[in-house]
């Protein structure tokens, strides 16, 4: 292409040259990413602030449920459910030779698994499954998420 | 390099990142709030990256480009961490490849890639005015 300058050819090329650096001369594409790219960073920033506070209302980033909260009646069965990264309840009691469920309802898969010498562990409880354990022994037994450690939970085993 | 291939690099290595904090914030969302400092970790990390989006829009693009290698370096770092290191990381391992950590990975690993070509592009051309950039010059349009 042949372009034509009043002040020759000298200054034609330069010009071609100079005005390839100019941002004025970013293709109109690459401009309307930059745009883009502008609306995606503003909504990233404002969403994250948006859901941070939401999860602040909603009392999200809250430790596991202490062991020591909720300890239901004696039974000779137990049911566990895990959401939320929490064990519900947290602790449980339950008579000697008893089979306790560990039902997984949360969004990642988990373990309950006893803190005191491998007195009982379900080993992977996979989103959605469950997995069981039967506790003859009585005693009270500590345990945690083998995945994640700061989910505790608490059965006492009764005679 | 090619003022072209940069602004690929840059357009890709945006994308990834946006898809990064994305992914952050919506498993944030989903459940990670409730795990303790990971949660705010995922946070920062949609934070970052948002970050980086606005700063790769600018002028500001090799410190943006360097952000976004950082935000997705970490993120990187970090699955590995939780998922290869007894532990965890701060107590949370992610023990399966679920889908958003596949994408989060994926995407990370591109905005890592394109990122670091973009930074090494925009050191390796020649500064307006520089030498090297006058030798480019034709002769007649010096």
């Amino acid at each position: 292409m042949v372009i034509v300058s009043a002040a020759g050819s000298h200054l034609s090329e330069r010009s071609i040259l100079i005005r390839r650096r100019m941002p004025s001369d970013i293709p109109g594409v690459l401009r309307l990413f930059d745009r883009l790219l502008v609306a995606l960073g503003v909504a990233l920033v404002l969403g994250t602030g948006g859901v941070a506070l939401l999860s602040q209302k909603d009392g999200g980033g809250e430790q596991s449920a202490s062991a020591s909260q909720v300890e239901g009646p004696v039974s000779k069965e137990g049911r566990v459910g895990i959401k939320a990264f929490k064990y519900m309840p947290a602790a449980l009691t339950v008579k000697a030779g008893s089979k306790v469920t560990f039902v997984n309802d949360d969004t990642a898969d988990h373990t309950a698994t006893s803190t005191a010498g491998g007195a009982f562990d379900t080993d992977r409880i996979e989103k959605g499954k469950s997995g069981s354990v039967t506790l003859r022994k009585p005693g009270s037994f500590d345990y945690i998420c083998a995945y994640h450690p700061f989910m505790k939970g608490k059965i006492r085993v009764v005679p | 390099m090619h003022a072209g291939g940069g602004d690929r690099l840059r357009v890709v290595g945006a994308l990834s990142t946006v898809v990064v904090g994305a992914v952050h914030l919506q498993q944030y969302a989903d459940f990670i709030k409730d795990v303790p400092t990971i949660g705010v970790l995922f946070l920062l990390n949609a934070l970052g990256a948002g970050a980086v989006c606005l700063l790769l829009a600018t002028r500001a693009r090799v410190l943006g480009a360097l952000a976004g290698v950082a935000v997705s370096a970490t993120a990187l770092v970090s699955i590995a961490v939780s998922r290869y290191v007894a532990g965890g990381l701060f107590d949370y391992a992610e023990p399966t490849l679920r889908g958003p950590v596949l994408i989060s990975v994926l995407a990370e690993v591109i905005a890592v890639v394109s990122l670091s070509a973009y930074l090494a592009g925009a050191r390796s051309a020649p500064k307006p005015g520089s030498r090297v950039e006058r030798r480019a010059l034709p002769s007649t349009a010096r």
